[in-house]
């Protein structure tokens, strides 16, 4: 497929590839038309946004896949999917890794967490065995029909086991067929250096919220992580927490002009109807529109007025 | 099984003040719609195919998709939340299924719209109408297919743009005699229609002001109070979050793809939610909860050691 090698090549390239977390059509649609060349669908954003529940596993991989389907629909550009464990385990990573291929992602990252998993940056976390982990990764190359399909292998065992482990597991899942490898909640610059040195395939860095401080990784630039040698950088949270702060403002605009009985207009903190239909595709309807219905079906939805649906 | 929150619903339009009920289409937007206060919500169509397909709203979002996200949401809040249910999906017999399906879901009530099928976003151009008397017959379906006799039925014309507002409150009044609780004009233009409306149709109405905090080109801004003033019962501001999660995107990719050639990360808690407000916002502590009430000692010991016992790594 067309977007999994055109992945691979961004990958591959000198430059570090970043990929914004997306969650929705919303954010899936600004990440393409901002320029950027790739996404990365977060799975903790899907569970909140699309079930309105914490990412500890509540999601299972139908819910996964009906959204991821979606958004690979609605994008030009290659979306690498979260699929947390696969699922289960090599067995039902198989069919796991063959039900996103065909959703139309371009790559798909698979954890080595205990079921059910919980978010990367939280406490609590387990892992299965190392042996194990590296099965589920051999099951998920193996299963992919396109070989350029991108298999993500993640270890969540540094809070567990600490560095020596994660090294040891990303060369195993390396051998096991992995395409990128990735350390979740990494804690120092150190550790990063020390990955890049000590893992034989493209690394990845998960930088939480890109424009905001966490507790866990120390905020570094996409400049600062391609000095270090690093391959891939995602941002999962970048979105979800900026949808929430945009929301959260509107909402406290709406509740100001509920106690003072006044209008509020504020198109600071709206985007205004327009930009909202251009990016979510109308330009496209009417064109199919004008393409394919026939004159007497035009007439009746639009009589005098300019045939097109934005008003 | 009846749903408390459809009682909730009805006590609240039975209180004699508008019912302030802004628009949602995700579990962020529901979850903050409750926490910041509000006594309900309205699951906006619109937002739904636009967020969970990634697609316009012009009738590409199906039923059961519908239903199911409906069925998400509702679960993830406690404040009674209505929903769209579009043109009911079909005829007035689909109508039926439709009705029972989304009463399952758990919300409290549908709007069921008089659009000809593919229908499209109410502020749009290019609306068609069923016959008048065809929607009345989808609305008495709708209201005799309810189990619980409180879930409400909220008949929104779409006929402003197409036949005038005479034309909008005929149909209106046949929509009430056909058992409607509520009745709702899309995409009406003033203060003038709301008042010449609410003044005929002699049951409760809403009314979608869209945006809410932002102008726009079809219905008039009007504030809260102004609306009570005028009669209506329930005001939904559908297009309000979505455009505000879009503002806040937008702005963070913004700083963030003009800040990536930098040499150093910018650091703008001013423009993003915290870890702590999103994982207190999404039940994280339901979680911790959870685990301390129902997880063995030996499970609890592996997950955390001799850590606190809580999820969330705070700052």
């Amino acid at each position: 497929m067309v977007k999994a090698q055109r992945l691979r090549e961004l990958i591959a390239a000198p430059e570090i590839l970043v990929m914004p977390g997306v969650f929705d059509g919303f954010s899936a649609r600004l990440t393409e038309t901002s320029g950027f060349a790739a996404g990365f669908i977060s799975g903790a954003g899907i569970s909140e946004a699309s079930l309105g529940w914490a990412d500890v596993g509540v999601m299972g991989l139908e819910e996964n896949l009906r959204v991821v389907r979606a958004l690979a629909a609605c994008c030009k550009v290659p979306l690498m999917a979260d699929a947390d464990t696969g699922y289960g385990n090599a067995v039902n990573v198989h069919f796991t890794v063959r039900g996103f291929e065909n959703a139309g992602l371009a790559g798909v990252m698979i954890e080595d967490q205990l079921w059910p998993k919980r978010c990367g940056h939280m406490k609590g976390k387990e892992v299965i065995t190392a042996e194990e982990g590296a099965q589920k990764i051999r099951a998920a190359a193996e299963a992919r029909i396109d070989p350029d399909f991108i298999i993500m292998s993640r270890t969540d065992a540094l809070a567990t086991h600490g560095l020596d482990e994660v090294i040891r597991r990303l060369n195993m899942y390396s051998e096991a067929g992995a395409d990128l490898l990735f350390a979740d909640a990494v804690l120092t610059v150190d550790h990063i250096s020390t990955l890049v040195r000590n893992v034989p395939k493209p690394l990845c860095i998960n930088m939480g919220f890109g424009i905001q401080q966490r507790s866990t990784t120390p905020l570094l630039s996409a400049r600062q992580l391609q000095d270090l040698g690093v391959d891939v950088v995602i941002y999962p949270r970048l979105l979800t927490a900026a949808a929430v702060r945009g929301m959260k403002n509107a909402i406290a605009a709406l509740q100001d002009s509920l106690r003072s009985g006044q209008v509020v207009n504020r198109p600071d903190l709206l985007v205004p109807f327009e930009e909202l239909n251009d990016l979510v595709g109308m330009a496209e309807l009417d064109a199919l529109e004008q393409r394919y219905l026939t004159a007497e079906q035009l007439r009746q939805k639009y009589r005098n007025s300019p045939a097109a649906a934005t008003a | 099984m009846s749903n408390p929150k459809i009682q909730q619903m009805r006590a609240l339009l039975a209180s004699g003040r508008i019912v302030v009920s802004p628009g949602v289409y995700d579990g962020y937007s529901a979850r903050l719609v409750e926490k910041l206060g509000f006594p309900a919500a309205s699951m906006t169509g619109a937002g739904l195919a636009n967020s969970r397909l990634s697609a316009p709203d012009i009738g590409i979002l199906s039923l059961t998709e519908n239903v199911e996200a409906c069925r998400w949401i509702s679960r993830s809040i406690s404040i009674p939340m209505m929903a769209d249910a579009d043109t009911g999906y079909g005829n007035a017999v689909t109508v039926h299924h439709s009705v029972q399906f989304f009463e399952d879901a758990g919300v409290v009530g549908i709007n069921i719209e008089d659009q000809v099928s593919p229908k499209r976003c109410g502020h749009m151009r290019g609306k068609e109408l069923i016959d008048a008397r065809e929607a009345a017959k989808k609305i008495e379906a709708a209201v005799k297919a309810k189990r619980d006799p409180g879930f409400i039925i909220n008949a929104r014309t779409d006929a402003i743009a197409v036949e005038g507002i005479d034309g909008a409150i005929r149909r209106a009044r046949m929509y009430v005699a056909a058992g409607a609780d509520m009745v709702y004009p899309d995409a009406i233009a003033s203060e003038e229609q709301i008042k010449r409306f609410v003044d005929a149709v002699g049951a409760p109405v809403s009314i979608n002001m869209g945006f809410g905090i932002r102008s726009r080109p079809t219905t008039q801004l009007l504030s809260v109070r102004r609306l009570q003033e005028l009669g209506v019962a329930r005001a939904s501001y559908a297009r309000m979050l979505t455009a505000a999660a879009i503002m806040g995107m937008r702005r963070a990719l913004e700083v963030f793809r003009d800040t990536a050639d930098k040499p150093d990360a910018p650091d703008r808690p001013d423009m993003l939610a915290s870890i702590e407000d999103i994982t207190d916002l999404m039940g994280y502590g339901l979680i911790d909860q959870l685990e301390a009430e129902f997880l063995l000692p030996e499970e609890v010991e592996r997950k955390y050691g001799s850590g606190e016992r809580s999820f969330v790594v705070r700052s």
